[in-house]
């Protein structure tokens, strides 16, 4: 677990730390294309949350899901 | 890689031109950039894998539960600045579930399955309406949830900010479910501790901030927490309790945080995307869990796609949870599902997509295997109901 916190405080000092550069809008062609998206297939990924949600103990994300349901 | 890039192709330069790539942006790009509906159906066919001889109390192998589901969705644009969308999601379940857990001859731990196959079907719907601003956006959703013995209804509120010339994307939620339960056979003379009815609910919030690092890579922090309360405990399942067979039963409140970090890197040369996940996750009832998951969305001639993903997920178990108990415990909390046990799991997907003109089709499958070895941290006791499974699905879309 601590690799796993370790990993994220790198990210966010990558993020917050000054390491990116300055991108121009016409310079965003790579990062427009649908399979660079952070849901790729909103459809497909709700059907593998829904999945996953229902057999393990964990969840949660910087999204919301839908209700809950009565899985076994 | 700093010098200025055209984009590929007029689709793109499109894409580009209208929206400027707004990063922390969680669907299609085409869904606000061009005025087209869009509709698609997915079929799902999900199999759990049947539970071993040796980990069942009867000795005998035992077939588990499956389910078919089918997902329609409409995303239709109103204006530039406003679309609705809706999922509908019709499933059907059987088969077979873990019930409790006793010791054999030998103490080690053995599954009791429910004795009738379970006949259940799920109809959903789920609401989306968007408005897009010049830096920001906001969603307001909602849902229902229907079962033979279950109703969920949820509904919340989405927002998403620019900033930096939209390098950075602040986005933020607020969402809140009401669930009823009204399990089968409850207080009936065959199942006289099984509850009749209850209701649980829960509240989520949650922050994100995405940066883009450079003109192929972009990246996003999260963090989330849910709050659940009321009845949290599962009625169709018990636990061996010194001798005696009890009611699940769990603590009434949940406190659930998370936090998620996501990569996303195009490589020109190769013309593929990389996807990195990771999730942190540890709650109130002392379950930590981590989840790592890769894929590689590999573009090809013919406007095909292959894309091969893995995921790992390990947890500990909860501070309540044993396989089986040898004495009562003083706060009366119990359980014996292998959700809340220690292991860890290891799941293979592969999907395959395929656009022509305005249609776009898919295939894919994931083999999700668990067990007590896979856990991060070695030694655990294994849950003989620990599940395996396979998911094949198939979806077709079409944009008008």
């Amino acid at each position: 677990m601590r690799t796993g916190m370790t990993v994220c405080a790198v990210v966010v000092l990558l993020l917050l730390g000054g390491c990116m550069k300055s991108v121009k809008p016409w310079q965003r062609g790579d990062l427009a294309r649908p399979e660079m998206a952070f849901d790729a297939d909103p459809q497909a990924s709700a059907q593998q949350d829904h999945t996953y949600v229902s057999k393990e103990a964990a969840s949660g994300g910087p999204t919301l899901g839908g209700g809950g349901c009565g899985c076994n | 890689m700093d010098s200025p890039k055209k984009p590929p192709n007029a689709a793109l330069l499109a894409l580009t031109a209208t929206a400027l790539c707004l990063p922390g942006y969680s669907r299609p790009a085409q869904a606000w950039a061009d005025s087209n509906v869009h509709t698609g159906y997915r079929y799902s066919a999900y199999r759990e894998s049947a539970l071993p001889a040796d980990r069942n109390s009867t000795g005998l192998e035992a077939s588990r539960y499956h389910v078919d589901t089918h997902q329609f969705n409409v995303l239709w644009p109103s204006s530039e600045q406003l679309d609705f969308a809706a999922d509908l999601t019709y499933e059907t379940m059987s088969g077979a579930s873990p019930w409790f857990i006793v010791p054999d001859a030998n103490g080690k731990p053995v599954q009791v399955m429910s004795g009738a196959t379970i006949h259940d079907q799920r109809e959903a719907v789920q609401l989306h309406g968007r408005r897009y601003q010049e830096d920001a956006r906001q969603t307001l959703l909602g849902g229902i949830s229907h079962e033979r013995d279950y109703l969920s209804v949820n509904g919340g509120l989405e927002g998403e900010w620019d900033f930096s010339q939209q390098q950075q994307t602040l986005s933020a939620g607020v969402g809140y479910s009401y669930n009823r339960l009204s399990p089968t056979d409850g207080e009936s003379s065959a199942y006289p501790n099984r509850i009749a009815r209850a209701s649980k609910d829960t509240g989520t919030v949650y922050v994100g901030f995405s940066q883009v690092l450079d003109p192929q890579t972009v990246a996003q922090v999260g963090l989330s927490y849910e709050r659940e309360n009321g009845y949290l405990s599962d009625p169709y399942k018990e636990a061996y309790v010194a001798g005696n067979v009890l009611q699940d039963h769990r603590p009434d409140r949940r406190n659930e945080y998370a936090a998620t970090a996501r990569l996303r890197h195009y490589f020109d040369a190769a013309d593929a995307a990389l996807h990195l996940d990771y999730r942190y996750y540890r709650d109130s009832w002392g379950i930590v869990a981590s989840t790592v998951e890769l894929g590689w969305y590999q573009n090809l001639p013919w406007q095909l796609q292959v894309v091969p993903a893995v995921r790992y997920y390990t947890q500990g178990y909860a501070d309540f949870y044993q396989p089986f108990y040898t004495a009562a415990r003083p706060d009366g909390d119990y359980s014996s599902d292998y959700r809340l046990s220690a292991y860890g799991a290891l799941s293979i997907r592969l999907g395959v997509m395929k656009n022509w003109r305005e249609w776009s089709f898919s295939l894919s499958g994931e083999r999700y295997r668990s067990g007590g070895g896979y856990a991060a941290k070695g030694g655990v006791q294994e849950n003989p109901g620990l599940v395996d499974f396979s998911v094949i699905s198939a979806a077709l879309s079409r944009r008008f």
